[in-house]
């Protein structure tokens, strides 16, 4: 599926994208610098319920949230140089109650690829942004 | 004037492995021991990483501390630490060392919040400094303007909703691979540079104190993705240009907020204090509006252990810690 999405239109595209009865695991994004990979997943915390500032976790890699019963896990492996450098920090991946929202999984290996909702953005022009989804 | 214990202070919560030594007034030994090398390669700070290299350095710095003050482990009053906000990995390493010291010669250990220590560490250069102050703490990890009305007493009057302003100088370093840390890369490159060659924008954010730094960054990118080389703009005029919309961001709500409050007296700190564009402007500002401005050195605004130090001997502190009681934390206060 592919969709184009505005700052706009960005909080409908998550309510469409998403079932909230029904979350994935572990959502991976892709995009160059500035496409949008935080701007979204800001709009996907809100949408989980939760109303705290969501800031960038580049510095500190993995930034949580907990609304209700989810524990919301905001992970960045931009600074990373491989998969094995998360896994070391054993956070509770697929766990029941936890999503994990991943950004910059150009490090991740296929077979962990598979088990993830990979969303690619692509910067069509300054507003406009293409989204693909593969669940 | 201050008491004279000899106060022993570490630091471990990000990447540098610090340990201080503070007797009243003198600060007798300040040892940052910075893990940017190991990190150079990576881009950035890993907590693994970071945690493993103080494993290994912090004993050694903490004999050196002691070799350099001329002092023994035994003359040490107090032991002071940091207990969060922080990487957790790391914390715990300068955390477990502190409380292993203070057990072998039985001496008080006290911890202090990181970002209260920023606020303190003006202090150690300038006793006379007192609250009410409004300081701007800059760092990788935060962008937040805080009111101190009296010790004890902080509002949060503005953070980044995105970007920590560390982050935007890091993040597009990396881009343009200028190195890591991306602010003295960045200032280092842009340095006869002109900083108003490109036109980059000044984020604002419904909420009048917060920051945002990802739309600049974005702006940034784009501007050199769609780069013609008619444009004639050199590296370092690009460089000085998002230097100067980072500061121009950070000053503008900086200013709002003294103004608004009508306090007297400013301050800073954290890494991107170290920035010298940043201290002029602020610098100027307390001139132009008879402020007292208390910028402590750059080896006091990031990361160091003597503002742990200073913040004990003043009682800034978040507990007076049993030996069994552990609680660390990598939440933001």
């Amino acid at each position: 599926m592919i969709r184009e999405v505005t700052l706009e239109t960005i909080e409908e595209f998550v309510k469409a994208t998403f079932d909230i009865d029904k979350l994935p695991k572990v959502v991976g994004l892709s995009g160059e610098l500035g496409a949008g990979k935080t701007t979204l997943i800001k709009s996907i915390i809100k949408f989980l319920g939760c109303d705290e500032i969501v800031t960038s976790p580049t510095f500190n890699i993995v930034k949580q949230y907990k609304v209700n019963n989810l524990d919301i896990y905001h992970v960045d492996l931009y600074r990373m140089n491989s998969w094995n450098e998360f896994l070391d920090l054993d956070l509770p991946i697929y766990t029941d109650n936890s999503i994990f929202l991943i950004e910059w999984i150009n490090i991740v290996p296929e077979k962990f690829l598979k088990e993830m909702m990979i969303i690619e953005i692509e910067i069509v022009n300054d507003i406009k942004r293409k989204m693909k989804i593969n669940v | 004037m201050p008491s004279d214990k000899i106060i022993l202070g570490f630091e471990t919560s990000c990447d540098e492995t610090a340990v201080a030594i503070l007797k009243g007034n003198d600060l007798l030994v300040n040892i940052i021991s910075s893990q940017v090398d190991i990190h150079e390669k990576f881009g950035g700070v890993v907590p693994e990483v970071a945690s493993r290299a103080h494993a290994e350095s912090i004993r050694n710095i903490f004999h050196a501390a002691l070799n350099r003050a001329n002092l023994q482990i035994s003359d040490i009053d107090l032991i002071a630490t940091t207990d969060g906000p922080g990487l957790v990995g790391s914390l715990v390493v300068g955390y477990n060392f502190a409380k292993s010291v203070a057990w072998s010669i039985d001496v008080p250990l006290l911890t202090v919040d990181h970002m209260v220590g920023h606020l303190a560490a003006p202090l150690i250069e300038n006793t006379e400094m007192k609250p009410p102050f409004i300081s701007l703490l800059v760092s990788g990890g935060h962008t937040q303007i805080v009111l101190v009305e009296k010790w004890g007493q902080y509002t949060l009057l503005g953070t980044t909703i995105d970007d920590a302003a560390g982050e935007a100088f890091d993040k597009l370093s990396r881009f343009c691979g200028f190195g890591f840390p991306g602010g003295p890369a960045i200032q280092n490159i842009g340095k006869d540079g002109d900083p108003n060659k490109v036109d980059l924008p000044r984020p604002k954010t419904k909420h009048e104190y917060n920051y945002s730094f990802s739309g600049l960054k974005t702006a940034a990118t784009n501007f050199l993705n769609n780069l013609d080389s008619k444009d004639k703009v050199t590296r370092s005029d690009f460089a000085a240009s998002y230097q100067e919309a980072i500061v121009d961001s950070l000053m503008n709500n900086f200013i709002k907020a003294v103004k608004d409050t009508g306090v007297k007296n400013i301050s800073g700190g954290g890494g991107v204090m170290a920035n010298q564009r940043l201290r002029e402007k602020i610098n100027t500002f307390g001139k132009e509006n008879n402020l007292n401005v208390y910028l402590p050195t750059p080896k006091l605004s990031t990361d160091n252990a003597a503002m742990i130090c200073i913040a004990a001997q003043n009682n800034l502190i978040t507990n007076e810690l049993q030996l069994d009681d552990v609680r660390l934390s990598s939440v933001i206060k």
